[in-house]
């Protein structure tokens, strides 16, 4: 090409380092090596922008953007003839952009995941930090998940990728979706809710019922006990409050007024006030107030104890046998089918696509032996017969007998039958295709895993066996303690009052369960009682299969029926 | 699938139940032999229920672990 001039215009790579500016201003003409070093220096910019630019993202958490950062790095590389650093990136742009979405397929789904769990269990939240941290089977082999003590969800890389690629249709493996409920139940923790009462109250009420919350907390007992505090006091942290608003709680059982009065002395002007009433927060207003999130790493000690971490696994792994149908439904893969055979009456589920393709073959065949028993002549006649036994083999799901009697009706010579017989083997063909028995949904098959008698064989999801049955041993008990039967509903939501709770609060949990039945007040077996009470369970908790039957609940519960006769 | 645990399952108890014995000074070693006794059963449709098993113990191991 040339320029205006009608000289050799440059090609774009002779200009590198041949400025005008250069020749003109006398300067040494670049020599080679000084056009391959810009040429270099230009490259290793670029590439270097696109790769700080990778690093940012990367220190951002952001890893889908740093892997286009690779990749256009490696494609800078490329342009640039150094293709072997070029393919390097590129490959490492795509990993980590392949990384980024199976991170964000176990992210997201736990995201919906972690409302569905609340829900199910009660629980105030979850303790889940939405973070979602891969690693392999390679360098991992002995976890497939964990919820890490930050918060943090460990999941294996080879899952999650199964999760990624899970474009609809058929779930071939449901284990990374139950895996993930079970973490998401080891996160879910009480507190952090507003009960129904809390919320029906006026904002006033709730401002005066947290200033006396806020100075309890102050006091000795750290809010273990109330304490009382003037309306002067409450002003202080409440200045709206009023008497009348101190009278109308009080009227309805949330503050007990003090049958004393206390007076002040100004120590430096002897000046005295009151006398001033005082009102210390009641049990029932307690109750009401919104209690703090925990965090999971607060229950991180207790698991250091073998029986709590038992506990912890069985009780979670019972959660999730128990609300996997539901949990699946609401995550929106319930009615996804999976490659287990579905069952109804005790009896193989035939595929509804299976059932309707026979009836239709069925009629098919009926009508083509009608219209050859029609014709006298021989072949037609023996044809009818094959007709005939075709519906019967079909009757009998025999498909390949249907076949071998359909071929004889091709084979007749007779076009319109041969047409009949071709529609027949399609038909066939589309039923061995599509199998006999139906596949059960992914909620259909949780409801079947979550008999108790497979759960007591360990015959669920496969893990925590014995674990497992243990938990459900301690909640079976506790519901024949309230006249249940060991299939009731009161099962489940027994379970759930300990799955509520997080690492460290189980066995307290358990504890006033035993209680509970005992007829006794958990309130009053504050201290020492309950402690002994928590120390029996754990020390007689199952610590392996053999024993796994063998609940502590009985002997947890003779223990509380001798406190509570001993204190009425 | 029953309570009996296979004897791979067995063996992941018996080094989780060691470990719990004194997490810091034992948790990093037990993981080391956790992992060798996990990596063969990885892959292998046959070994599944000892590969659970495995895993059900180094779970527990793992977060053990995070305790100290």
């Amino acid at each position: 090409m040339r320029d205006r001039r009608g000289r050799w215009a440059r090609t774009p790579g002779d200009s590198i380092g041949k400025s005008d500016e250069g020749q003109r201003g006398g300067r040494k003409p670049p020599t080679g090596k000084d056009v391959i070093r810009e040429w270099r220096q230009s490259r290793d910019d670029l590439v270097r922008k696109h790769l700080n630019q990778a690093a940012a993202h990367l220190d951002a958490g952001d890893h889908d953007a740093a892997g286009d950062e690779l990749k256009q790095a490696g494609t800078m590389a490329q342009l640039h003839g150094d293709s072997e650093t070029g393919d390097r990136l590129d490959q490492m742009g795509r990993a980590l952009s392949e990384e980024s979405r199976a991170n964000a397929a176990v992210a997201d789904f736990a995201a919906k995941g972690t409302q569905a769990v609340t829900g199910l269990l009660g629980a105030g939240h979850n303790g889940w930090n939405g973070k979602v941290d891969l690693f392999s089977a390679e360098d991992k082999p002995a976890i497939a998940a964990a919820l890490n003590w930050d918060g943090t969800m460990a999941f294996q890389r080879e899952l999650a990728q199964k999760m990624r690629d899970d474009k609809g249709g058929r779930i071939d493996d449901p284990q990374p979706y139950v895996t993930a409920l079970h973490e998401l139940i080891h996160g879910a923790l009480p507190g952090g809710r507003e009960s129904a009462e809390w919320k029906a109250l006026a904002p006033g009420d709730k401002a005066v019922l947290s200033a006396f919350d806020s100075m309890d907390k102050a006091n000795p007992s750290g809010g273990a006990y109330p304490t009382l505090h003037s309306l002067a006091d409450v002003s202080k942290r409440s200045p709206q409050v009023t008497q009348d608003t101190i009278d109308s709680l009080a009227a309805r059982g949330l503050l007990e007024k003090s049958d004393s009065t206390s007076s002040y002395t100004d120590l430096r002007t002897g000046e005295q006030s009151g006398p001033y009433h005082s009102w210390k927060m009641t049990g029932k207003a307690r109750d009401m107030l919104p209690s703090a999130p925990q965090t999971h790493a607060m229950h991180s000690r207790a698991y250091q104890d073998p029986a709590v971490a038992s506990v912890e696994e069985g009780f979670t792994e019972l959660g999730t046998v128990h609300h996997a149908p539901e949990f699946f439904a609401r995550t929106g893969i319930g009615d996804r089918e999976t490659n287990i055979t579905a069952f109804e009456g005790g009896h193989v589920k035939v595929s509804p696509v299976y059932a309707s393709v026979k009836a239709a073959v069925f009629a098919k065949l009926a009508d083509q032996e009608r219209a050859l028993s029609a014709d006298p002549r021989g072949p037609h006649q023996q044809a009818a017969q094959a007709a005939r036994r075709a519906a019967q083999a079909l009757n009998d799901d025999d498909l390949p007998g249907a076949e071998d009697e359909v071929a004889k009706l091709r084979h007749l010579g007779d076009p319109d039958v041969f047409q009949a017989a071709q529609s027949i083997q399609a038909g066939l063909d589309k039923m061995e295709a599509t199998g006999f028995a139906a596949h059960a949904t992914m909620t259909e098959y949780a409801k079947r895993l979550r008999d108790p008698e497979r759960i007591a064989k360990g015959e669920a999801w496969r893990h925590y066996a014995w674990q497992t049955a243990a938990a459900q041993s301690w909640v079976q008990d506790a519901a024949k303690a309230e006249g249940k039967g060991p299939k009731s509903p009161r099962v489940r939501e027994l379970a759930d009052e300990i799955n509520r709770e997080g690492v460290g609060g189980k066995v307290p949990a358990m504890a006033r369960q035993v209680i509970r039945a005992a007829g006794g007040n958990p309130d009053d077996f504050a201290g020492r009682p309950f402690l002994a009470l928590e120390d029996r369970i754990r020390e007689q908790w199952p610590q392996g299969p053999a024993e796994a039957q063998a609940s502590p609940w009985a002997s947890a519960l003779a223990s509380a029926q001798d406190y509570v006769r001993s204190h009425p | 699938m029953s309570l009996e645990l296979t004897p791979d399952g067995t063996e992941a108890y018996r080094i989780l139940r060691w470990a719990q014995e004194d997490p810091a000074g034992r948790a990093a070693e037990a993981q080391r032999h956790m992992d060798d006794l996990a990596r063969p059963l990885l892959h292998r449709e046959s070994q599944a229920q000892a590969l659970a098993e495995v895993q059900d113990a180094g779970t527990m191991l793992e977060r053990l672990a995070g305790t100290v």
